[in-house]
């Protein structure tokens, strides 16, 4: 997540004048387009969409980062986060929370679209209020959300924040600034400050991540902090010292999404499909292709990106079995014939999307590269202890000349396999400064390699 | 109203900070990366031989000229054939996407000489014809190649200018980026990046990476980002887990050329042209696809060919007036390009060279240890030169022989001085050496 403030920035540091201008001179060019063009997109109220359009739909509609307006499941961490927010910025009282979990379970999302509410809520509540809270002297909430990612050094993260606060001229003090921003009795602001992927905060002596959550817990303090990131136990590992502090984060752990939810997510997005086309139409991928998803996905990672990856794809190849129907009869586009993802598309999908097995790998050699794989095979089985890149040409072309079957290929070729060999992952070659006492191991098991080779006779009769 | 103005979508070249150049598959081939652009001189020549083929008669040493000039690996081929299928998917991804405007991301992967890079930059070349043609939305490229970075952050300042053309360091074009893809601007035109050689931008943490993966799924962004690599499983190997989960499923994966696929390429670039023998094009495919199933290597291979028969030809005058590859000249050329430096010159080396390397050999062999010390090998030296009634050499041209292999890396010392107490170990293939001394007069006769 960016720095972004809720509020409209009167003081607009220069990176926003650059960007501005910028607009400014591209909007000029492109809005004759995209009236002419890009408005021609199926609109919602539009009912009579070809099938092309409502595939063209739905594939936008899974595309990862297609904006809903409200996301559903986690529930349960949407209360906690709710709680929290209202028992510590809502009511002044600062305070900290970290949040952890696989990637791929919402974590960001749901942060940033609570803070959205949060937003729209202070803004229309601020509207009403704005005279008679100056009266009584509230404060006001600022919500500063950050990608830690894109901050370079753990150190600058000061000087990021500072310029979101209030643009500090002197990056210096930074810190210093900081501490007189939210540890101050007399503000009248609430600071909420998102840090996204923290853990790439981490230096030797952790002072950055240390400062960050001893913020709120001092006193007259004004920060309320939300950390992301992927590891569970970060604040134990890294931070022994915040529990002897007493100011150790309230923690939250995101778990990867089960079935069930999952399954749940999708419908949601099919019926958001529902509405914008004919409802009288049955739902465009089939209920047990979803289920087939949602359980693949689940057994793995339980990313629901790849979830939405998956159905993306097994939506193309609905669309490409549509079209090739389509070519063939030359009728109409008629929206009964939509060709449905079904069972089978989904299972293509998740079996090429699984990754291919290394039979099929080595299936797919050259018949050198799988002559070396074929004679590293062999030297693992005779010798214990490691193979060295020497040995290893060595035996590879005495054995050459031994069967008699195939010239070995000369040194310069031999290192272009091996290295091909180690990019496939088949082979790993240990990193030394001579290459022949580099050492070689075989990433694959020997059943593995004896199924892929078991029709090639070719092979077969070279490695008697 | 259209302009024309927003219709052209722009290209960015970028000269070289640092001329690396990356020694790719074929030794005798120095990858040749420049820029797409579309007044590209090699481009411009191929389009005009093409034009003077039909019309005017070629004179025998003309046609030697085109074919060789369109069998270099750097001319951009016409068409691309037995590509079809990864034209399309990659096609596909980017097209949906401008057309959504939304972003993605594609993950192309595939040994070297498999044709990703040049796929891509079809798929890139037929977009902006549909821009032309006022059948997609416009979008702006940049080619960013890992190997031209200086430092992987480099690849904001890149990925920036080809946005704005404005240059800045690269901390901030970051947070530029950044403040870009968070904003919701309808109106911003999409930008499309493909990185060359993804791997040399893994960092430790990684940042770059995920930076460049998590833009283009933000919901208000306009990144299509096509990442290309050698190494099919990157993602699950090398990346983090929330850097994969990023990268996302939509991969493509080259496989290498067959030989009918190899003899294809070839023939495509060689139509109309009858320089080769059907059989010699063949045998060549055959060659290389046992091997590698690099396509660059296979045109190498031809080109080669050509520039042979056509230096035998001009020595020889008219003595044929239609000279064709042949199986022979494409023999000579795969000889020529795959035999090894070491072993010619170990063949041409010094008699007391080769008696020193043979009596290291004869050490290792004893021993059965791959190190021996540089004495025993003194020794067994003056004994075989005794035995075969060769002048003795003093230890220290001994010293200064072992010094001058292990400088060529035929051998292999620990430390930097040489004495009698170093260890040396061999630094080429036994059977290497021991074929080369088969070969040899002097040492026919003795078994090794």
């Amino acid at each position: 997540m960016p720095p972004k403030r809720s509020k409209v920035a009167a003081t607009d540091n220069n990176a926003n004048n650059t960007i501005n201008s910028i607009f400014k001179t591209s909007k000029r060019s492109l809005v004759a387009y995209s009236d002419s063009k890009l408005n021609s997109r199926p609109q919602i109220s539009n009912q009579n969409l070809t099938p092309i359009q409502i595939y063209q739909e739905a594939k936008s509609l899974f595309r990862r980062s297609s904006m809903l307006t409200q996301s559903t499941g986690r529930n349960t961490e949407r209360t906690i986060i709710h709680d929290f927010l209202s028992k510590h910025a809502l009511v002044d009282k600062p305070g900290s929370l970290y949040i952890s979990g696989n990637p791929g379970t919402g974590k960001t999302l749901l942060v940033s679209e609570i803070c959205e509410k949060l937003k729209r809520d202070c803004g229309e509540k601020g509207r009403k209020e704005a005279c008679k809270r100056r009266k009584m002297n509230k404060r006001e909430i600022e919500i500063i959300t950050m990608n830690c990612m894109t901050v370079g050094n753990a150190k600058d993260v000061y000087d990021k924040l500072a310029r979101e606060v209030g643009g500090c001229e002197n990056e210096e003090d930074a810190v210093k600034y900081l501490q007189k921003v939210f540890v101050n009795r007399d503000g009248n602001v609430t600071f909420i400050v998102v840090l996204d992927e923290i853990d790439t905060l981490l230096t030797k002596d952790q002072d950055v991540l240390y400062q960050l959550f001893e913020w709120p817990t001092l006193h007259n303090s004004r920060l309320t902090l939300i950390g992301i990131a992927n590891a569970l136990n970060l604040t134990d590992r890294f931070l022994p010292r915040l529990k002897a502090k007493g100011c150790l984060p309230q923690l939250l752990n995101f778990n990867p999404y089960t079935v069930t939810e999952i399954i749940a997510i999708l419908n949601h997005r099919l019926s958001i499909l529902q509405t914008t086309v004919q409802q009288s139409l049955q739902p465009l991928i089939d209920s047990r292709a979803i289920e087939l998803c949602a359980r693949k996905v689940a057994a793995s990672n339980g990313d629901l990106r790849k979830a939405l990856d998956v159905c993306r794809q097994a939506i193309e190849l609905a669309e490409k079995e549509y079209m090739k129907g389509e070519s063939r009869s030359e009728n109409r586009a008629d929206i009964e014939r939509i060709v449905r993802v079904n069972l089978e598309h989904m299972n293509k999908v998740t079996m090429a999307t699984s990754g291919s097995s290394n039979v099929m790998k080595i299936r797919q050699l050259t018949l050198h590269q799988q002559l070396l794989l074929c004679t590293l095979f062999i030297m693992s089985k005779q010798k214990k202890g490691y193979i060295t890149y020497g040995k290893f040409q060595d035996k590879y072309i005495s054995h050459c000349r031994n069967k008699d079957l195939y010239s070995p290929v000369t040194q310069t070729e031999f290192h272009d396999l091996t290295g091909m060999l180690e990019t496939v992952g088949l082979i790993g070659i240990t990193y030394g400064k001579v290459k022949r006492s580099r050492k070689i191991l075989l990433n694959v098991h020997e059943s593995e390699i004896l199924a892929a080779i078991k029709d090639n006779e070719k092979v077969m009769l070279w490695m008697e | 109203m259209v302009t024309t103005r927003s219709l052209r979508s722009r290209t960015v070249s970028y000269s070289l900070t640092q001329p690396v150049q990356r020694i790719r598959s074929n030794k005798l081939n120095y990858r040749q990366t420049k820029p797409y652009s579309r007044n590209n001189t090699k481009k411009a020549d191929s389009i005009q031989v093409e034009v003077l083929i039909p019309s005017i008669v070629h004179t025998q040493s003309n046609t030697y000229q085109c074919a060789r000039e369109r069998l270099a690996p750097s001319s951009n081929p016409d068409s691309l054939p037995c590509r079809e299928n990864e034209f399309n998917m990659i096609m596909g991804y980017v097209e949906s996407a401008i057309k959504e405007q939304m972003g993605c991301c594609v993950y192309v992967s595939g040994v070297p000489g498999s044709g990703k890079t040049v796929t891509v930059n079809e798929v890139i070349r037929s977009l902006q014809k549909k821009v032309a043609n006022e059948s997609l939305p416009p979008f702006q490229y940049a080619q960013l190649n890992g190997m031209k970075l200086t430092d992987p952050t480099q690849a904001y300042v890149h990925l920036w200018q080809a946005m704005t053309g404005k240059k800045v360091t690269a901390s901030h074009a970051c947070s530029l980026l950044e403040h870009t893809f968070n904003s919701d601007k309808k109106s911003e035109s999409m930008c499309v990046l493909m990185m060359d050689e993804l791997d040399l931008l893994v960092t430790k943490n990684q940042r770059v990476m995920y930076n460049l993966f998590n833009w283009p799924s933000l919901p208000c962004s306009r990144l299509v980002v096509i990442a290309v690599a050698n190494t099919m499983d990157l993602p699950e190997r090398i990346l983090t887990n929330r850097v994969s989960s990023r990268l996302g499923l939509n991969r493509v994966n080259f496989q290498p050329y067959a030989f009918q696929q190899l003899m294809i390429v070839v023939q495509s670039r060689l139509k109309g042209m009858g320089v080769f023998n059907k059989d010699a094009v063949e045998y060549a495919a055959r060659k290389v696809s046992a091997v590698s199933g690099d396509a660059r290597r296979a045109l190498e291979i031809c080109r080669r060919a050509v520039e042979i028969i056509e230096s035998k030809k001009t020595s020889r005058e008219h003595s044929k007036s239609n000279a064709q590859v042949t199986i022979g000249i494409i023999e000579q050329v795969v000889k020529e390009m795959s035999s090894s430096p070491t072993i010619a010159f170990v063949s041409n080396a010094s008699i007391h060279q080769k008696i020193f390397l043979w009596s290291l050999l004869q050490r290792t062999r004893v021993t059965g240890l791959a190190e021996v010390e540089l004495g025993e090998v003194i020794a067994q030296h003056n004994q075989m030169s005794r035995l075969h009634n060769i002048e003795t050499l003093s230890v220290n041209d001994l010293l200064s022989i072992c010094s001058i292999l292990a400088s060529l890396m035929l051998i292999e010392t620990n430390g930097n001085s040489i004495d009698i107490r170093t260890i040396i170990r061999l630094n080429i293939s036994e059977e290497d050496l021991i074929m080369t001394f088969r070969n040899d007069a002097f040492f026919k006769n003795i078994t090794v």
